[in-house]
């Protein structure tokens, strides 16, 4: 069940409860304070009429009449004050009297003057019966006031139904009001589930309009806090996707070619009728290009394994350098593009292996941009590294692309140059591991200069 | 006249193996490495039956050369490591005759190049080799000037060898070439036709038996 509806169930029943309860309570409270002032009025016109009748009957009657004149005075003086609702009797015997009971078999009034009660069912009628013992010189005589109370009751209970229609309608009323007021209480409830819905289906973008300032607009604005970091999650690992696609992508191309090529000459090997140079010829090519996937499996492994975490230590930047040409002095040699290294007793926080990869990689792209007789220089300041060159230079509309993996500038060049297209790439993540930066500058026919800016906060 | 095919294709292992294949199959070939310069090229000279195009390349791309290609109704068939569906559409749309994604098998790509020229009715019906012409149109054969005759099925495998002049054929793909894959007859009837052909067209050292395989006719080289 809905909490709306819960909530006007419950508000429903309670106004039930209560409306009931004090109706009946004041229904009740009427009738017996209606009751009592019949009763009282009642008893006063029997009082009333008793004490007239009594008083002017024994004025009248005198010792020694005779029964009869009695009879006639008696009940001559009782018409005198009575109305259709009085009886007068002797006895067993009915004097005087307009109404169809004979209230004798209802009341027996005491010998005192004490006044005698009767109210009940006769006929299908409620009577209120009052009498009262009178005496007038010596004989005693009942007087009766007879009342037809029905109406009375009716009335009771016109007023009941009254006031249960007066009820039933206070309680429609509060029912609708309450559904209303807990509909639109709950109404951002239903706006909030609407967006959730949305956002569960992909939705990431939507968020819950409430304005309210209650706690579902509370809820509400919590709700879109956790939404956006959603969306922000879900966009960051759609980013990384689609970016390990591309790497993916860029892997199986890049080996595609190789693979062909081998194909190509082992079949030449297998089915071709070629001459020994041929076959010398094909045979270097296949192994060229086992080498050349075996470089590039080397590299994609270290790209791959960087993806986890290193443990840094403080080097020398001298040390570094030094490694970096003794590893290079010899293909730098025979390329013609010597490299100066210049640096102070600076120490940085790296993995001194994988930085070495790094300022190679740099600078064997400085070195492959060169021409012959231009110097690759090697620099350290502060917390900065410097590999730059003074050769071709990269258009400026290809500086932001050169570091995504496979990313070549001139492919068949850099291929003869025996570049993969992801030194680059390896170099980005290699100072990503270093919390460091690359920044390039390069003018078109001027030269390039990278550097590998360290964060200031060395861990 | 030997078909000529432009290849332009930017990797040296490939473009290498692709010249040795085809210069083998009989044909006359042309290879560049840059788009551009093989544009150039051709406004100078653009007698070509078919060009085997690369995509990615450096100068003018495969996409761009063929626009090239167009002018001087040169068919093209790429030959391309971009195997999504995207690129294969654009190349088949824009009016390639094929599109064969890296790495192929060179007997499937030999088979296109022959139906592709086939199909533009440039593919060269007669085949020489030493002093023997075969015309395969007419099929006839001419040996020093006289016509030799060869039996319907002799003639068929000897058609085969030609087409694959240098190459290794397996007997399975003779036998399936002319009586269908269906049938399951012995290799030997194979060898008793090469038998045949052997002697009546003096090929006894050209066609050379490849233990295990198959036949290879060879042309020997000056």
């Amino acid at each position: 069940m809905k909490l709306w509806q819960k909530l006007s169930l419950v508000c429903c029943a309670v106004l039930v409860c209560v409306v009931t309860a004090c109706g009946a309570l004041l229904i009740l409270q009427s009738k017996s304070s209606i009751l009592a002032l019949t009763y009282e009025q009642a008893r006063e016109k029997q009082s009333n009429l008793a004490s007239s009748f009594s008083g002017m009957a024994s004025y009248y009657t005198l010792d020694g009449d005779l029964p009869a004149t009695t009879y006639s005075l008696v009940k001559y003086c009782f018409m005198r004050f009575a109305d259709s609702a009085c009886v007068l009797a002797k006895g067993e015997e009915t004097i005087y009297s307009e109404v169809s009971v004979s209230p004798g078999d209802y009341l027996a009034p005491a010998r005192d003057s004490a006044q005698a009660q009767f109210a009940g069912a006769v006929d299908g009628r409620n009577i209120l019966i009052v009498g009262s013992a009178v005496m007038v010189k010596g004989e005693e005589y009942t007087v009766y006031v007879v009342e037809d109370i029905t109406s009375v009751y009716g009335d009771i209970r016109a007023l009941a139904w009254r006031f249960a229609a007066i009820s039933a309608a206070a309680i429609i009323l509060g029912t609708g009001a309450a559904l209303l007021l807990v509909r639109s209480a709950l109404r951002p409830l239903a706006k909030l589930r609407e967006t959730t819905r949305r956002v569960a289906a992909g939705e990431y973008g939507r968020r819950a309009d409430v304005r309210a300032r209650d706690e579902a607009g509370l809820l509400a604005s919590d709700f879109n806090s956790m939404a956006a970091a959603v969306e922000a999650h879900v966009a960051e690992l759609t980013e990384t996707a689609e970016r390990q696609r591309l790497f993916i992508g860029g892997v199986t191309h890049e080996f595609k070619t190789p693979l062909t090529a081998m194909l190509l000459h082992a079949d030449l090997l297998e089915n071709a009728y070629l001459g020994e140079e041929e076959r010398q010829a094909s045979l270097s090519h296949l192994q060229d290009q086992c080498r050349w996937l075996e470089r590039l499996t080397q590299k994609l492994l270290k790209l791959i394994a960087l993806r986890g975490q290193l443990e840094l230590r403080r080097e020398s930047v001298a040390e570094l350098f030094s490694r970096v040409e003794a590893s290079m002095v010899q293909t730098l040699g025979q390329r013609g593009t010597p490299l100066c290294a210049a640096c102070g007793d600076e120490a940085l926080a790296m993995d001194i292996d994988l930085m070495q990869s790094l300022v190679v990689n740099l600078a064997d792209n400085a070195s492959k941009a060169s021409e012959p007789g231009q110097a690759v220089q090697l620099r350290a300041y502060g917390n900065i590294i410097e590999v730059k060159d003074c050769g071709c230079g990269i258009p400026e509309d290809e500086i932001d692309r050169i570091t995504e993996p496979f990313y070549m500038l001139d492919r068949s060049r850099s291929k003869k140059k025996g570049g993969s297209g992801l030194g680059l790439a390896l170099v980005k993540e290699i100072a990503a591991a270093h919390n460091a930066r690359i920044e390039i500058e390069s003018r078109l026919g001027e030269g390039t200069t990278v550097r590998v800016v360290f964060s200031q906060l060395q861990p | 006249m030997a078909n000529r095919i432009l290849v332009i294709e930017d990797d040296r292992g490939i473009s290498d193996a692709l010249a040795l294949h085809l210069q083998y199959s009989g044909y006359d070939y042309m290879v560049f490495d840059d788009g551009l310069l093989a544009a150039r090229h051709l406004k100078e000279d653009h007698s070509f039956d078919l060009a085997l195009l690369d995509i990615m390349l450096p100068g003018l791309d495969g996409f761009a050369l063929f626009e090239h290609m167009e002018k001087y109704n040169i068919p093209v068939v790429y030959i391309t490591a971009k195997a999504d569906s995207a690129s294969e559409i654009r190349g088949l749309r824009g009016g390639a005759e094929d599109y064969i994604v890296k790495p192929f098998e060179m007997v499937t790509l030999l088979v296109r190049i022959e139906k592709v020229l086939e199909r533009t009715g440039k593919l060269n019906r007669i085949h020489r080799i030493g002093d023997i012409t075969a015309d395969l149109e007419n099929r006839t054969v001419v040996r020093c000037g006289e016509a030799v005759e060869l039996s319907p099925l002799e003639f068929d495998v000897f058609a085969i060898l030609l087409k694959n002049k240098n190459r290794t054929v397996p007997r399975e793909r003779i036998l399936n070439e002319i009586w269908g894959a269906d049938w399951f007859g012995d290799t030997r009837t194979v060898d008793v036709r090469i038998a045949s052909i052997r002697k009546k067209l003096g090929l006894a050292d050209e066609i050379r038996t490849i233990p295990k395989t198959g036949y290879r006719l060879e042309e020997r080289r000056k």
